[in-house]
């Protein structure tokens, strides 16, 4: 069984892990420490072999790529990221915004109960890659979003590491992951706003909202506005 | 005559020297000169420009118009890349102009922290990072000669950054955060700038078709030092700038006057033991978040945000946490 695992966890540092293998190591990962421990050594070693600072590797992307079922070194969401953002992309939708994020989670995830081991790592590994605002144009987090799937530097990986004992009753259910992740999504965005003392956050409500119809360009439904009719006192 | 010229002269400068710190060389009281001279430009100082902005792996742009109108600021902001949006800042709030709901981060302050929210003082920023001319030949920015400022951290608890002023204006033409290691996190820099410019009535009128976002110190509320989840350790020259409290969270907003953080308390629900702690950083943003238990059981999240090396967010949420929930541990 042992060497079993160990293969699993051999594959997933590969990034030819399968759902089965996946799930196996995860289940694995809460109860055994010497295993959490074989698990950050595998990646100590991989980032030895692939050149990198042994300080950059941050374990929570590593567990959520095996959660995303994406290979370790190959990363499809930065290149994406990356096209979905530029300006010549107008007609991406905007609307993936208020999707529940817990339909982006996979299946298995989404039917029970995040794993304890991973919940708080997942928070904030998980958080940026579902982020979709990329339509939106915000440089910061574009980079955020291409720099965290790829070779950001993990700041705390020993926090990463502990992650995995948490106690059992921290884990939270997909629905309350999404919710916490959203939640921090809007944490990190408020600092791309405005500078402090400026409301921009979700409490406050909207005063005038104008939803502008798909068909016309903004500015020009702007100046139409403005120039039908004198300026508001 | 020349004597009271000579008189008033020497005052100033003591003034000069008492208002940025006497230590300071000839070269950093130039640059703090300057920089006074910049935090006035920005807000009477009208102009036109286009800006690039963002990280070195990746640019957005922009047009920002400015005037001084009706004792007061109007400034527009014309995103050039990403979903099509506006936003004018006037007076007392700001008009975002954008097709459906309006969502954080889309549209960010550009020149931050060298915009229109740069202290009118210098005398806080003064006591946390040493202002210095940089060592360079003067760089071309936007077509403008410009001279160049160093603003280092006095401590490495938060960022650097080197700015670049228009040698006439005295506008912020280029700027740029840096961390310790040198990394360039965050930069802007004008393409092109015009400072004889008027504002068109219509580019500063659009109130009734967008939405509001109000300046918020009116729903600020008063936290002291001794309230609970006050951090106790603060970087220094750190005062918070606001807090606002809901039945289920706490918000408090900190800041030096160039970078900022804000401390975020959650009440998450029933628990039996507190979280390990993760933190991450996405350019130059980081965030640091753990759970606590609470005396009575509740399960408190804490999260802290913020433009600061993750390490000091990790102190300031360590300090937040109370002693009983360390001893629970």
């Amino acid at each position: 069984m042992k060497n079993r695992i160990r293969e699993s966890l051999s594959a997933l540092c590969d990034g030819e892990c399968d759902e089965l293998e996946l799930r196996r190591v995860l289940n694995h990962v809460e109860n055994d420490a010497e295993f959490r421990e074989q698990w950050a050594n595998f990646h100590l070693i991989g980032a030895a072999m692939r050149g990198e600072s042994v300080d950059t590797v941050d374990l929570s992307k590593g567990i959520l790529q095996a959660i995303e079922g994406e290979p370790m070194d190959e990363v499809p969401g930065a290149g994406q990221a990356s096209a979905s953002t530029s300006a010549a992309a107008p007609d991406v939708e905007t609307s993936d915004a208020t999707q529940p994020k817990a339909s982006v989670l996979p299946g298995w995830m989404v039917s029970g109960a995040v794993a304890a081991s991973v919940t708080m790592a997942v928070l904030l590994g998980a958080r940026v890659l579902s982020v979709p605002d990329v339509t939106v144009g915000s440089a910061d987090m574009t980079l955020a979003k291409a720099e965290a799937v790829q070779s950001v530097p993990a700041v705390m990986p020993q926090s990463s590491v502990a992650a995995a004992s948490v106690a059992a009753d921290t884990q939270m259910s997909a629905a309350e992951l999404a919710e916490a992740q959203e939640r921090l999504k809007q944490y990190v965005l408020e600092h791309e706003d405005q500078a402090f003392g400026m409301e921009t956050h979700q409490a406050v409500p909207y005063a005038r909202v104008a939803n502008f119809g798909q068909d016309s360009g903004i500015r020009e439904r702007v100046r139409a506005e403005v120039s039908a009719g004198p300026a508001p006192e | 005559m020349l004597e009271s010229l000579s008189t008033r002269c020497s005052t100033a400068l003591l003034a000069v020297g008492l208002t940025f710190g006497v230590s300071a060389s000839a070269g950093d009281q130039k640059a703090l000169s300057l920089m006074s001279d910049m935090s006035e430009a920005v807000r009477s100082q009208s102009y036109s420009g286009s800006v690039m902005f963002g990280s070195p792996a990746r640019w957005e742009s922009a047009r920002i118009q400015q005037t001084y109108r009706n004792q007061g600021l109007v400034q527009r902001t014309d995103y050039l890349t990403g979903l099509e949006r506006s936003q004018i800042l006037a007076h007392d709030e700001i008009v975002c102009i954008h097709e459906g709901q309006h969502q954080s981060g889309m549209t960010p302050d550009v020149m931050k922290p060298f915009g229109h929210n740069f202290p009118s003082s210098l005398s806080a920023l003064d006591q946390s990072y040493d202002f210095a001319l940089a060592d360079l030949q003067s760089e071309r920015v936007a077509g403008r000669q410009t001279v160049s400022i160093w603003i280092t951290p006095e401590r490495p608890d938060r960022y650097a950054y080197q700015i670049w002023l228009d040698k006439a204006s005295k506008l912020p033409l280029k700027a740029e955060m840096t961390n310790e290691q040198g990394r360039v996190l965050r930069r802007y820099q004008f393409v092109s700038l015009d400072t004889e410019f008027t504002m068109p009535d219509n580019e500063s009128r659009a109130a009734d078709v967008g939405h509001t976002l109000q300046f918020s110190k009116k729903n600020s509320v008063d936290v002291s030092p001794e309230s609970d989840w006050f951090p106790s350790w603060l970087p220094k020259g750190f005062h918070i700038q606001q807090a606002i409290e809901s039945d289920d969270n706490i918000r408090m907003t900190f800041s030096d006057g160039l970078a900022s953080f804000s401390l975020f308390v959650d009440r998450v629900g029933q628990g039996r033991s507190s979280s390990s702690r993760v933190s991450r950083q996405w350019g130059p943003v980081s965030a640091t978040v753990e759970d606590i238990l609470t005396q009575d059981g509740q399960r408190v999240r804490l999260s802290v945000v913020g433009e600061l090396p993750p390490m000091t967010l990790d102190k300031v949420l360590d300090s937040a946490i109370p002693s009983y929930s360390l001893s629970m541990k």
